[in-house]
């Protein structure tokens, strides 16, 4: 099995209810050449039951990064960070907060609750398209996932 | 003595008697012959009768011989008699009297003594045989005096007066006592050559005498030492003693004095009519009382004295001399006098003291209600004085308890003042808060003499204070409420906050992250213009961005509770200075900070602050060749001022009251962009810290921005 398979196998959970923050994602993954497959959530209810769901909805196989947005209606990031954590299956997955919120609370509650990064989405898009760049490089390709 | 005068009459009487024998002899032998023979002239009845006329001569001459013996016997007879009585009265005189006879011969050995030796002396004449055994009984202080005795008597004299010697003499019992010793003239009886040595118990007046003479010193040392003035007087009123008290008060030495002046010299002029008077009254009723004296002392300053004098006379009621005593009283008077003004003025103070005055007497009846307490109270002084406190209606029925209270451990020798808060009823039943203040005045002994109080009727003051309790209640209550409103709107700015900082950047990056993409993917089919509006729209959504951090982070300021630490302002400064070298590292930069600035604050906000001024100092001197920046701190007024001083283009002083507003920004966003959100930033931070900032520039000469932190902020 090659590294490279191995990299295209790897998928990115984004959740995320703003549609444009969803394109806006995509399009600078795009701009930075991460090819790799981008699942969404709409909002935070769906995240969990992709994540820790059985059948239907439920994910085969878990992503390689979870870019959670924390404001969503219904459940907010924390909490479905927190629901992550808690799972067996999902406690030692990579979830990188990447939200509008520069809030001291939001930064100091998240990695109490596990975080690996917080990146606060930046106004300028080309800024935006820089972080995300290095986003995906750093999760996709440097970082060893624990199994 | 008797002896004389019979004897002489009894001598006179046989010399008579002999003369008229021998005269009547005669003239019978030369005339009875004669007268016979004229009578007779028969011889044989002559010679007859001359028988006759001899017989009759013996027979009368008998007669007359008979008569004169008679009463020569008689005389002889009552005489002896009368000099046996007289024998027996000067035996019984001699040996029952009050004093030892003792006979002395000239071999100094007692040939005779009286019984009255063992009564007096306590000896037999076995035990005291010659002057040498006297001798050994004599006080050995007293033995010159005996040896005097004994010279006297060894010399012979017989002229001498009876020479007399006191002298200690030990009794038989132990017994010292004194004796006088008086010896005789030298007499010759039964043709023994003899002295009387007669030896009298003068024990009892010596004693007397030695304790007269004691207490007469005790005087004289009295009289010289006493504290008071003392002279006096000769019968012409010139002083002939004085002692040292008076001298001292006078300034005079004695000698100046004694028997030189008179009490006039010694007195003002305006008293000599006081001094006459003195002398009328010595000279008439023996003594002159209680004369007050103005004397004027040698140096010429003057004193008030009080003079009393007692006269002495002799038998014949002739002034004798004069005792004076005087005491300076001009202390006296002048203490006399300042008490009396403290008391006018305390009596002053009480009649006209705002508050009350009540005085009770050592069994707590009132003796004192100033007329300020009968305003207080109703009543008068004359319905009060007397009365126990709760003889009537007067202190609170609830307080009474506490003010027995207080009263009882202030007279058992607690506190000698307190002050009791209490209400009391006036006399129209109202009841009044007065404060108390009870002070006790003891005497020497520590007894109560009285209590004062002064009383203040604080029944507005009360009052009030209840008044100010319940609009103190209220605002607390409203207190509470702002409070509560105050919290709310927080929370609710807060979350405002979140939501602006959330939901408002989400709409921006949307415009921005499309208009990019537009500008990416449809460049061709937009023309220059175009794509220079699509920058503005992205310009323009950037900049909001910014501006919605910034009034984030202002309103973080005012959020945020302060955790006060010692911040080490020169690395902080450094630190910052450094990361702006280094965005900008082909800047030439001249940076300087003082070292060991360390200020007291929020460790974050101070951050903020100094990002804020540095970042500002870095931008305003970006047109400069060479950018100077300096950070340092000096002392004024015993506070440590920080400034930042740059060499930038400063601002003008006109607008320095726009400086630190939000929004608010003196250089074009082309010059210099900015949000101008930065100042008050920093100002607001300062503030939270209860500091200082203030600006300074001249426009193109660089700005200096000066703050200062106090040591403990709050």
């Amino acid at each position: 099995m090659s590294a490279s398979k191995n990299t295209e196998e790897r998928y990115i959970l984004l959740v995320e209810d703003n549609p444009d923050d969803v394109d806006l994602t995509i399009m600078a993954l795009d701009k930075s050449n991460i090819l790799n497959e981008v699942r969404v959530a709409r909002d935070g209810e769906e995240a969990l039951r992709m994540l820790l769901g059985t059948g239907e909805e439920g994910l085969d196989r878990l992503p390689a990064v979870v870019l959670l947005d924390l404001n969503m209606p219904r459940v907010n990031g924390l909490e479905v960070l927190r629901e992550i954590r808690r799972n067996e299956r999902t406690r030692r997955l990579p979830v990188v907060i990447l939200t509008s919120s520069r809030e001291e609370q939001d930064i100091v509650q998240g990695y109490d609750l596990g975080a690996n990064s917080y990146i606060r989405k930046p106004v300028d898009f080309d800024n935006f398209v820089g972080a995300v760049r290095q986003l995906g490089l750093y999760w996709l390709v440097l970082n060893e996932p624990a199994l | 003595m008797w002896e004389p005068k019979t004897y002489r009459l009894f001598q006179l009487n046989t010399w008579n008697i002999a003369l008229i024998y021998l005269v009547m002899g005669l003239l019978w032998i030369l005339f009875s012959d004669r007268l016979l023979e004229q009578l007779v002239n028969n011889p044989a009845t002559l010679t007859r009768y001359q028988t006759y006329k001899g017989w009759f001569y013996v027979f009368i001459t008998a007669v007359l011989l008979v008569v004169l013996l008679a009463r020569y016997t008689a005389r002889i007879t009552r005489m002896r008699k009368e000099f046996v009585e007289r024998f027996d009265l000067y035996r019984s005189l001699l040996e029952q009297g009050n004093q030892v006879v003792l006979q002395v011969d000239e071999r100094r050995n007692f040939i005779y003594t009286n019984p009255a030796i063992r009564e007096i002396l306590g000896y037999d004449e076995d035990e005291l045989q010659n002057l040498d055994d006297l001798e050994a009984k004599v006080h050995h202080s007293d033995i010159d005096r005996f040896y005097q005795i004994r010279d006297v008597y060894e010399a012979d004299e017989r002229d001498h007066d009876p020479f007399k010697k006191q002298l200690r003499i030990r009794r038989k019992d132990g017994s010292w006592r004194w004796f006088q010793m008086i010896l005789t003239d030298k007499r010759s009886f039964e043709h023994i050559e003899s002295r009387l040595l007669l030896v009298r118990d003068v024990h009892d007046e010596t004693i007397v005498f030695e304790q007269l003479r004691e207490s007469q010193r005790r005087f004289e040392h009295l009289f010289q030492e006493a504290p008071v003035g003392y002279h006096s007087l000769g019968s012409d009123f010139r002083i002939i003693d004085i002692n040292k008290a008076e001298l001292e008060l006078l300034g005079y030495k004695r000698e100046e004095v004694v028997g030189k002046m008179t009490w006039a010299d010694l007195i003002a002029t305006e008293d000599h009519p006081t001094f006459e008077r003195q002398k009328k009254d010595l000279l008439e009723k023996g003594r002159a009382e209680n004369l007050k004296y103005t004397i004027v002392r040698k140096d010429g300053s003057r004193r008030t004295v009080i003079l009393n004098a007692k006269a002495f006379f002799d038998d014949s009621e002739r002034l004798l001399y004069a005792l004076a005593n005087v005491v300076d009283l001009t202390d006296q008077l002048e203490a006399e006098k300042k008490l009396g003004d403290a008391y006018r003025k305390l009596n002053y103070h009480v009649q006209n003291t705002p508050l009350g005055f009540v005085e009770w007497n050592d069994r707590l009846r009132v003796t004192e209600w100033s007329p300020e307490s009968e305003s207080i109270f109703g009543w008068s002084k004359e319905e009060v004085t007397g009365m126990l406190v709760d003889e009537w209606r007067f202190i609170h029925d609830d307080d009474a308890p506490l003010v027995a209270e207080k009263m009882t451990e202030m007279l058992a020798g607690g506190e000698l003042r307190n002050v009791i808060s209490n209400r009391n009823y006036t006399k129209s039943g109202n009841v009044l808060y007065c404060e108390w203040h009870n002070s006790a005045l003891l005497d020497d002994q520590g007894r109560l003499v009285s209590v004062m109080s002064l009383v203040h009727d604080i029944t507005d003051r009360v009052r009030a204070q209840e008044k100010i309790r319940q609009l103190n209640r209220s605002l607390e209550d409203m207190v509470r409420e702002r409070t509560r409103k105050l919290e709310l709107a927080n929370k609710e700015l807060e979350t405002f906050a979140y939501t602006v900082s959330h939901d408002l950047r989400a709409p921006l990056r949307s415009i921005d992250g499309f208009s990019r993409t537009l500008m990416d993917q449809y460049q061709d089919q937009l023309d220059e213009r175009g794509i220079g509006f699509l920058k503005r729209v992205r310009n323009a959504s950037q900049r909001m961005g910014l501006l919605i951090d910034d009034i984030l982070a202002l309103s973080r300021i005012s959020r945020i509770e302060l955790n006060v630490e010692q911040v080490d302002l020169s690395s902080l400064s450094r630190e910052i200075l450094q990361s702006l070298q280094e965005k900008e590292p082909e800047r030439e930069a001249t940076v300087d900070v003082d070292e060991n600035m360390v200020v007291t604050g929020d460790a974050r906000m101070i951050r903020i602050m100094m990002q804020n001024l540095l970042d500002n100092a870095w931008k305003y001197t970006s047109r400069r060749d060479h950018t100077r920046i300096e950070v340092g701190s000096r002392k004024e007024n015993g506070n440590t001022i920080i400034y930042v001083q740059d060499n930038g283009v400063g601002f003008p002083m006109k607008y320095l009251e726009k400086l630190f507003l939000p929004f608010q920004r003196l250089h074009a966003q082309d010059d210099f962009p900015g949000t101008g959100v930065g100042l008050a930033t920093v100002q607001r931070i300062i503030h939270r810290h209860a500091g200082a900032i203030w600006a300074k520039s001249d426009e193109n000469e660089g700005a200096v921005f000066s703050f200062f932190l106090p040591d403990k902020s709050v």
